[in-house]
């Protein structure tokens, strides 16, 4: 049996003692919620900790509200599922629905939460690798160690960034909010991504993700997701792409490509949304903003597949995602 | 470090079980309850080995931290008969020989069950939908997913 280190439980069903939880046992608690992460990297002894704070009893964090009309907030604990099969996210936001409904299987779907998927940790196979993987090599940078396996003589670490539904909500362009002793702040969430492989958030220990809040998109907007992975089911991305449209007639108003599992981060691809805004978006623009898409890929022989049929899915990714975006603003 | 005693909802009957708070569902559920149906395979999330159903939901005991699922509905493939009587899903997985080594068996049930519950008239793809999360690696799925399709 694969099992757990020993640690110690809390649980709280208010935020704020939550919070003040986090922070009288700064750098000896970890939090959990689906569990889905965090227990796997406590049963390889990616790491250990004294306290295990259980959130899933705090109340209120769970919900998708769309009341306002303008946009719809979700709260960090809704179920991956819960937002797949939301009817209003699959109406105004079908491409957060699908992304979430990509993410592993459907028991993960049932247990991982929004808030556990945007604070996912980086992947890379030396790092997500079984304790007795430091019998044979070394324990790597993200491992507490200084080296790193996967570039040899790296000095950084290349983990890659492994959520499917943050990119989504970075094209659209999302909000997170956050929860700390001090009180509650509101961020865009592309400001909460370091693009460091070793310490991918700057979510900071006494801090709780609250909700994300996703601008409604307008009538002649489209979005769309596509994920490359091994199999149909259960594999984390090789490659995703995020796309957003929002388009005025033919032409481009405005435009996000997003790319995932390609870097330690999310990758906002800056120059494709330049050639968008303003164009109209003929089969060349297409074909131009894939190349932008996989010149910016940089996926390093850190999991399955080979860095170059992953950059160079980013670019076909992009492509698919950019026409069905194209046909879902026109509809 | 002391056990703690936790009420768990297993299969309709409340069990005080005393565990430590970093025992998994399926340690509580294998090693304290007796109750060895839940296999664990990959102790990871990636093969479904250990699927559960918790209040509706089929979930991954092998992930689930036993203090946080007290006071739910907990259903295991020991539940799934009613005394000698297998359930029309268990005995349409052995009518169209669905069992091999037997060991995906619970988990393919039980996410099976769960979807079959939620929506009692599948069709194909739902149904592969549903058993996505679980791994064979003796049928190749084919008379597993007959089998779910026969009693939808």
């Amino acid at each position: 049996m694969l099992r757990l280190p020993k640690f110690q439980y809390l649980s709280s069903s208010s935020l704020t003692e939550a919070c003040a939880l986090l922070k009288a046992r700064e750098g000896h608690v970890r939090i959990v919620a689906g569990g889905t992460d965090i227990l796997p990297s406590l049963k390889q002894r990616a790491f250990t900790t004294e306290y295990i704070l259980d959130l899933t009893k705090v109340g209120g964090i769970d919900e998708i509200r769309s009341d306002s009309g303008k946009e719809i907030t979700i709260g960090a604990l809704c179920k991956l599922s819960s937002i797949a099969g939301s009817a209003v996210i699959r109406e105004k936001i079908p491409a957060l629905a699908e992304a979430a409904d990509l993410v592993a299987a459907t028991q993960i779907r049932n247990m991982g939460t929004l808030g556990g998927n945007i604070a996912l940790d980086t992947r890379c196979w030396y790092f997500n690798r079984s304790h007795y993987g430091d019998d044979s090599l070394e324990r790597c940078i993200k491992r507490g160690g200084d080296v790193c396996h996967a570039i040899k003589g790296g000095k950084k670490c290349y983990a890659f960034f492994a959520a499917d539904t943050a990119p989504v909500l970075l094209a659209l362009n999302a909000r997170i909010t956050i929860m700390a002793s001090e009180g509650e702040r509101q961020v865009p969430l592309k400001e909460i991504y370091t693009g460091n492989g070793k310490a991918p958030h700057t979510l900071k220990p006494d801090e709780i993700i609250v909700s994300v809040t996703i601008p409604l998109p307008g009538p002649n907007s489209g979005s769309s997701y596509r994920k490359l992975r091994e199999r149909e089911a259960i594999d984390f991305p090789l490659a995703g792409v995020a796309v957003r449209l929002d388009m005025a007639g033919d032409i481009c108003r405005d435009a996000a490509v997003v790319l995932g599992a390609v870097g330690s981060g999310p990758m906002e691809v800056q120059e494709a949304a330049f050639l968008l805004r303003g164009s109209a978006v003929t089969g060349e623009v297409i074909e131009q903003v894939g190349k932008l898409a996989q010149r910016a890929a940089h996926p390093v022989a850190n999991t399955t597949s080979t860095p170059g049929y992953r950059k160079k899915l980013a670019g076909v990714l992009t492509r698919r995602a950019l026409r069905e975006a194209l046909v879902r603003a026109a509809s | 470090m002391k056990k703690q005693i936790i009420v768990l909802n297993v299969n309709g009957e409340d069990y005080e079980v005393a565990a430590y708070p970093y025992r998994t569902l399926l340690e509580v559920l294998r090693e304290d309850m007796g109750l060895t149906g839940s296999k664990e395979s990959c102790g990871l999330g990636a093969c479904g080995a250990c699927t559960v159903i918790v209040d509706g939901e089929a979930v991954l005991a092998c992930l689930t931290l036993a203090f946080s699922v007290e006071g739910k509905a907990i259903r295991t493939v020991e539940g799934l008969a009613t005394g000698p009587n297998l359930s029309p899903l268990q005995q349409s997985f052995i009518e169209h020989t669905a069992v091999q080594c037997g060991y995906c068996t619970p988990g393919m049930l039980m996410s099976a069950t769960a979807a079959l519950e939620k929506n009692p008239h599948p069709g194909e793809q739902e149904i592969k939908k549903a058993i996505s999360g679980n791994l064979c690696r003796c049928t190749g799925y084919v008379q597993i997913i007959e089998a779910v399709k026969a009693v939808s």
